[in-house]
């Protein structure tokens, strides 16, 4: 399997995953059609959660996104939560002055039941 | 046409920006955005990430429908103004028949549940494994999750069509 790297646009976010079990998504995601860009990314887990890392580490940290980019993100975070499990870690990280962002985080992390989803406030 | 009305109007009603057109691309749309993010001076990032976010969710859901429609000429038509550190937004434009009926079907039962009821049904939906680009459902629960207000109408116009408005307020 190969690293996949994926540069920012004005509408997409940086994605950065790394076979050794290190992702990042950053920026913001509001693209025309979301199911589109995420397909490979979300081919990409798909294959990596096959043959995964001991440990994975998926940080995240978005300023703003769309309803359908949230839609893509649960699915993301329901297929780690499934596959990987407590093996898997999630940083939601966001800017302490966000209450948005804050919240739309605690708001994932309710249907989260395995791995572990981490709100991680940066001022 | 006379610029300095226009200026006048533009004044009074505290108009950030406005938009009319028959094509709301994307590179539109991110620079509406931008002007957005970056020519207005905001109290706090809470309330410039409600208005990007609802500003996207609305020019968005214009995007596909014009998208989804290019058999007839439909014209849509943003505005963002502020006043007293409140933001609105209102967006029209005209939709099919058929439409409407679907549209205001989803508005009204957005505007008979509690703040607590929408963040529900909003999980709801995001949960299900629908189309994937089923835009207008989550869209409108999304904007209602974050605004203040949310109002619209339809303007009959003739046996087809009909001219949405949608009205949110956001508040600092």
């Amino acid at each position: 399997m190969e690293n996949l790297y994926i540069k920012a646009t004005k509408n997409s976010p940086e994605i950065d995953f790394k076979t050794d079990g290190n992702l990042s998504i950053k920026g913001k995601s509001y693209p025309e059609n979301s199911f589109e860009f995420y397909k490979p990314i979300i081919e990409w887990l798909k294959e990596y959660t096959k043959n995964p890392n001991k440990k994975t580490i998926l940080n995240i940290e978005l300023e703003y996104f769309n309803s359908s980019s949230s839609k893509i993100l649960f699915d993301i975070f329901d297929l780690l939560d499934e596959t990987l499990g407590e093996n898997c870690e999630i940083n939601w990280i966001y800017d302490i002055e966000n209450e948005i962002i804050e919240e739309a985080g605690e708001d994932f992390k309710e249907d989260i039941e395995n791995l572990k989803f981490n709100l991680i406030p940066k001022s | 046409m006379e610029l300095n009305k226009i200026s006048k109007i533009v004044n009074e009603s505290g108009i950030v920006f406005l938009t009319y057109g028959g094509l709301f691309t994307q590179s539109l749309i991110d620079g509406l955005v931008d002007v957005l993010e970056n020519e207005e001076k905001y109290t706090n990032l809470t309330l410039k990430t409600k208005l990007l976010i609802i500003f996207i969710e609305v020019a968005q859901n214009l995007q596909e429908y014009i998208k989804s429609n290019e058999d007839f000429d439909t014209k849509a038509l943003i505005v963002v103004t502020k006043k007293d550190n409140i933001y609105k937004i209102i967006s029209t434009n005209i939709i099919k028949h058929k439409d409407k009926e679907h549209l205001e079907k989803i508005l009204n039962k957005i505007k008979s549940l509690s703040k607590e009821e929408i963040k529900q049904k909003y999980k709801e939906i995001r949960k299900s494994k629908t189309l994937q680009n089923n835009s207008a459902g989550i869209g409108f629960f999304e904007i209602a999750k974050k605004c203040d207000k949310m109002e619209f109408n339809f303007e009959n116009i003739d046996n087809n069509f009909y001219e949405f408005t949608l009205k949110i307020t956001i508040k600092g």
